[in-house]
């Protein structure tokens, strides 16, 4: 007693410290052991506040037209779909017995609601893709029941490529108990018609996906999928490495460098699949000697895309130089040219004896993701032999942003890719003289033939007359280029093949429905 | 007492409208548009000028400087914090959540670093092994200047990846947070070990402990009794900087392991220049800072009562 009573806060402080190991020991195997954990670099789950309130990758819930791991078109949940003559409406015929989780069924009624909701949403930011209705579905009037599962969506003007536009993300259908219909959120989580259910999130921590029984098609191998946020990347290698998780998933899962070290392990192995993202270098053509087509010619002639391709993206993309990205329906390949001596006769016409400073601006993510760093490098020392003095600056993605759209740039890396396969998107944003990157990153890009082109697409009813312009654009593209494609990129990820299979990795995501135990 | 605390509260008052205001001002010096960050989060939209224009006048950026503080401070005062200009969701409640895993991981870390130190300075000062002493006080001098980020890729290298002791990531339970805490520890109890041998050593110099052993009192006693509770004021004032620095050290090791707090709500508020979120975490550090230096006030108090504060004597 006299112990105890003189030693009093020793004894205390023991008593804390023994349920403290107790409550830690006690929580420890918390985690069911049956779930198959992967892991993202980011939150796939932002919330109710999110235009998706969770990404595509999870499958829980699907889109009236989607794309196959070739990258094709499918309906997924729309059957087929017609137009009538001149394109101002599109008929879509919808996949019978299908219901949302919170058991609502998918009719006309249900997509003229979501139709209703992007009507009120407007814009909504996201991670994944922002929505913008205007950008989206320009001239989209309305959308009106045509029976029980057929619905037409009238349009103000022709849109021969109106389905393009509707992939994946762009026609993501809701239950219509699930959303307010006047501010776009989410009011619960049973959103979907998706092979996974969502059982629960947490902020930026994880997902946890359980199989929905009732799905439409095939079921999900997997019970449950549990898909952690782990935004770094070494991280995330340590967790591969221990086992904790047996796959990564979305976009930059894992470096180049990180997966070429983890592919020395027998246990681990590459899933690759194209997306739709182009690795581009921007030039300032708002500025001499930049503003002379034939300098931005050369600094493409003077790029060995193979190269840089081969030699820093270990296999995270491949050469490539169109600017309709490879998966795009209407994408013309083009052959990546390197002649070095052509480079420099263009160059030396622009610029005579002269060398000019430039800088190149790259952004902290294309550090983080790829090897942007070693890519920068290397256009340094190539764009010497043209007269280019380089200085390179590593930026974090918000003070990048704001140095290019004050155009206090020469040069600078990174992606440009669209939500929709409709290549007018990319064609306004980067060949128009008003193309929103073209005013807000100064590129300064002008060209006179491309403008009328995309003036008279306006009027053009048939999907012949656009393809015309289509192939005729990305000529004129090729040759007068609004931005230097090297890269056409590719979705890289690593998944412990001793612990699951079925793993595979799609154009936007990986094929979650497959994967299962060994 | 009360008034000593009034005190406090009161001139914490401008102290946090100080920093506010300062990083009010630097945030708006950063290279950075929040409108165009927000529209632009998906990496490949490229708004229109006018898009940019509306999401600045929805965010309230359009506004004159001065206005737009006045409006943030207004709101604080009546308990709106403002949503986040990225997730559209109350700052405060993301902040509250964020709190809960960063103060249990400080205060994790404190208890490691606490009873890791003291026995050791007490092995140190008592210790008459040269060997033992040297060993220890190199060993405190090391961990001491050892940067968070590299123990913590090392304990995941060695204790998660290796050995599969603890998880390399994630918060799932209190068992999440052992490997973190022990890697934030590590420095801190560095410094207290020295800090605390200095005082352990003064206090067993004093007449006080050499009229005890005298008496014959046994030493674990006079450890206890006398020379700990006499020696600790000196620790608790460098736990109680250490403290402060461990909130906002957590950064880097709630990045590395992944962990929802505080550090790692900041650092994405930073990255995607999300005013509101910002100026909340500023607030939020000053006011646990603020709590922090009362408990560490009243903790002298109790421990040597006769210190005053406040400027009378307490009995």
């Amino acid at each position: 007693m006299y112990i105890l009573k003189t030693y009093r806060w020793f004894w205390l402080i023991l008593f804390v410290w023994i349920i403290a190991i107790a409550l830690v020991f006690h929580q420890k195997g918390s985690v069911e052991s049956n779930e198959i954990v992967l892991a993202a670099p980011r939150d796939i789950a932002p919330g109710p506040k999110d235009p998706y309130f969770v990404s595509s990758i999870a499958m829980v819930w699907e889109p009236l037209i989607g794309v196959d791991a070739q990258g094709s078109m499918v309906g997924v949940l729309a059957t087929h779909w017609e137009s009538n003559e001149d394109n101002t409406e599109w008929t879509f015929y919808l996949k019978d017995n299908v219901t949302f989780h919170d058991g609502t069924i998918f009719n006309s009624d249900a997509v003229i609601r979501n139709v209703q909701r992007w009507q009120a949403m407007r814009t909504k930011p996201s991670p994944f893709y922002s929505f913008n209705i205007k950008a989206m579905y320009p001239g989209l009037i309305n959308a009106t029941a045509g029976g029980d599962n057929v619905v037409i969506f009238h349009l103000k003007s022709p849109d021969p490529v109106f389905p393009e536009r509707l992939i994946n993300f762009s026609s993501a259908m809701f239950s219509p108990n699930s959303f307010d219909l006047k501010t776009g959120d989410f009011i619960n989580a049973d959103i979907g018609t998706g092979p996974f259910k969502l059982k629960e999130y947490k902020k930026n921590q994880y997902v946890l996906l359980s199989r929905n029984e009732m799905y439409h098609g095939n079921l999900a191998q997997a019970d449950t999928i549990r898909i952690r946020a782990i935004p770094n990347a070494d991280t995330r290698y340590a967790a591969l490495k221990a086992e904790e998780i047996v796959g990564v998933v979305d976009i930059g899962a894992i470096p180049p460098a990180l997966t070429r070290d983890l592919l020395k392990d027998e246990r681990f192995a590459l899933s690759t699949n194209n997306n739709t993202l182009n690795q581009v270098l921007t030039v300032n053509q708002s500025k001499w000697p930049f503003s002379d087509p034939r300098m931005i010619r050369a600094i493409s002639l003077i790029i060995h895309r193979d190269d840089v391709i081969n030699t820093y993206f270990s296999g995270q993309a491949v050469p490539y130089g169109s600017i309709l990205n490879s998966l795009n329906p209407y994408a013309i390949p083009m052959a990546t040219i390197y002649d070095e001596t052509q480079a420099k006769s263009l160059a030396h016409e622009v610029m005579g004896n002269q060398r000019v400073k430039a800088s190149l601006l790259i952004p902290q993510y294309g550090i983080n993701r790829y090897s942007y760093k070693e890519v920068g490098q290397y256009y340094q020392a190539i764009f010497k032999e043209l007269g280019i003095d380089v200085s390179i600056t590593i930026l974090e993605g918000a003070a990048h942003k704001k140095l290019v759209s004050l155009g206090q740039y020469d040069f600078s890396l990174g992606t440009m890719g669209m939500s929709s396969y409709a290549p007018e998107g990319i064609f306004r944003t980067y060949l128009a003289e008003n193309g929103s990157m073209n005013r807000l990153y100064h590129v300064g890009y002008y060209d006179e033939r491309a403008e009328l082109l995309l003036n008279n697409l306006k009027t053009d009813i048939t999907k012949e007359a656009h393809i015309i312009k289509y192939n005729e654009l990305q000529k004129i593209s090729s040759e007068h280029m609004p931005v230097v494609v090297f890269g056409s990129d590719r979705t890289t990820l690593v998944y412990n093949q001793q612990k699951i299979e079925g793993f595979q990795a799609l154009t936007y995501g990986v094929s979650l429905d497959t994967i299962h135990w060994r | 007492m009360a008034s000593y605390l009034w005190k406090k509260v009161l001139l914490a008052v401008p102290t946090i409208l100080g920093i506010t205001l300062i990083a009010f001002i630097l945030l708006q010096l950063a290279p950075s548009d929040p409108a165009l960050v927000s529209l632009t989060l998906d990496g490949t939209n490229a708004p229109t000028i006018d898009e940019i224009q509306i999401k600045r006048h929805e965010l309230g950026l359009d506004k004159p400087y001065i206005e737009q503080y006045t409006d943030w401070l207004k709101g604080l005062l009546h308990g709106n914090w403002g949503n986040s200009y990225i997730t559209n969701e109350p700052v405060l409640d993301m902040l509250i959540t964020a709190s809960f895993v960063t103060v249990l991981l400080t205060v994790f870390a404190v208890l490691i670093s606490m009873s890791i130190a003291l026995p050791l300075a007490i092995i140190l000062v008592m210790s008459s092994h040269k060997t033992i002493r040297t060993s220890v006080e190199l060993i405190s001098i090391f961990i001491a200047t050892v940067p968070s980020f590299w123990l913590a890729m090392v304990g995941i290298h060695i204790f998660a990846e290796n050995w599969s002791l603890f998880p390399t990531n994630g918060y799932d339970s209190l068992y999440s947070l052992v490997l973190p805490a022990i890697v934030l520890a590590i420095p801190v109890t560095g410094n207290l070990i020295r800090v605390q041998r200095i005082s352990l050593e003064e206090v067993r110099s004093m007449n006080y402990i050499l009229f005890a052993k005298a008496k014959g009192l046994p030493i674990w006693h006079i450890i206890y009794k006398y020379m700990i509770r006499n020696s600790i004021i000196s620790v608790l004032s460098l736990l109680g900087n250490y403290s402060r620095s461990l909130l906002g050290g957590a950064v880097v090791v709630e990045l590395i392991f992944s962990l929802p707090g505080l550090g790692s709500a900041v650092l994405q508020a930073i990255q995607l220049r999300d005013y509101p979120m910002i100026q909340g975490y500023i607030v939020i550090m000053g006011i646990i800072t603020i709590l922090v230096n009362i408990v560490i006030d009243l903790l002298y108090v109790w421990l040597q009562p006769e210190i005053s504060i406040g400027g009378t004597h307490e009995s």
